[in-house]
């Protein structure tokens, strides 16, 4: 099962399909993950950093002691824009047995697509934001980017076996 | 994921890192200019001098302590800027999560030491000697 088809809502005949989405913004950015790998929104501005690891990890943080490892999208998919300075939350994932924390500087809330909506990545994109995602869709004038999380971790760690 | 563990940590500061060791894994602590005993093998003496700051890709740092271990090849001392505690107490430390053992190359962070709000990286400095100066483990 996909984090896609766990999010799809009930349809009446003849509706169109829809998807549910947590969305949240970082800088320029705003991503969408589905509800159901949303642990919590945890307020805090730092995270520890940690030797020996990519730059993409921003370091760990401990929830109620457990250690949580933060990645940071904007690192991680290259992106050419300036990384927010407003960075104040993050969004705590968990992903089969993995849990790990996303930088975001505004929540925007759970919102229903219709498949219509959906949209073909965009062939400017970084290389490394292509393979993790799921689709996109526009919000107002904001591209909304729908990241598969599975896919993310496997390609994180294709890409520290290549370090 | 593994449970939790004590053990007797020294706490050290390199650059922007603050970290610990575990006191059984090291020889002794030393001062700045602690140079190593003679060896056998055929590295150079001030290779047995390790900056910390260089190993974590720092800037250089005044450091002002050794830490001093033994390996297969004799003594190596990795210089760090301090030593943060001078009584070595047990600490409780939390396992490094499967994810997150995905993302550390070398594998030489063992552990978390949770104080308060603040997260200490545990560090095995046989596990940096071994991938940074025998070559078993790749590190670029």
């Amino acid at each position: 099962m996909t984090d896609e088809t766990v999010n799809e809502t009930p349809k009446s005949p003849g509706a169109e399909p829809q998807r549910l989405y947590f969305v949240f913004r970082d800088g320029h950015e705003a991503y969408a993950v589905p509800p159901t790998s949303v642990v919590e929104v945890i307020t805090k501005t730092e995270a520890t950093p940690v030797p020996f690891t990519p730059d993409w990890l921003d370091g760990v943080i401990s929830v109620r002691g457990a250690i949580v490892p933060v990645l940071d999208l904007f690192r991680y998919f290259r992106l050419p824009s300036k990384i927010s300075n407003r960075r104040n939350r993050m969004i705590l994932v968990g992903v089969g047995p993995n849990a790990f924390a996303i930088w975001s500087d505004q929540i925007v809330g759970v919102e229903t697509v219709e498949e219509s909506r959906l949209e073909p990545p965009l062939s400017n994109l970084t290389d490394s934001l292509l393979k993790c995602l799921a689709g996109q869709f526009r919000m107002e004038d904001t591209v909304v980017y729908c990241i598969d999380l599975r896919k993310l971790l496997e390609e994180t760690r294709e890409q520290v076996k290549t370090l | 994921m593994g449970k939790p563990r004590e053990s007797y940590l020294i706490l050290f500061r390199v650059g922007e890192f603050r970290l610990a060791v575990e006191a059984f894994s090291i020889q002794h602590i030393a001062d700045a200019n602690w140079a190593p005993l003679a060896g056998p093998e055929d590295e150079e003496e001030e290779d047995r001098v390790v900056e910390m700051a260089a190993v974590l890709k720092l800037p250089p740092q005044e450091g002002k302590r050794t830490i001093v271990i033994d390996t297969p090849n004799g003594q190596r001392g990795f210089v760090v800027d301090s030593i943060s505690n001078e009584e070595i107490t047990l600490h409780p430390i939390e396992p490094v999560p499967q994810l997150l053992q995905d993302w550390i190359r070398p594998t030489a962070i063992t552990g978390f030491l949770v104080e308060q709000e603040e997260v200490i990286g545990v560090v095995d400095l046989h596990r940096v000697d071994e991938a940074y100066f025998r070559g078993s483990q790749s590190h670029e």
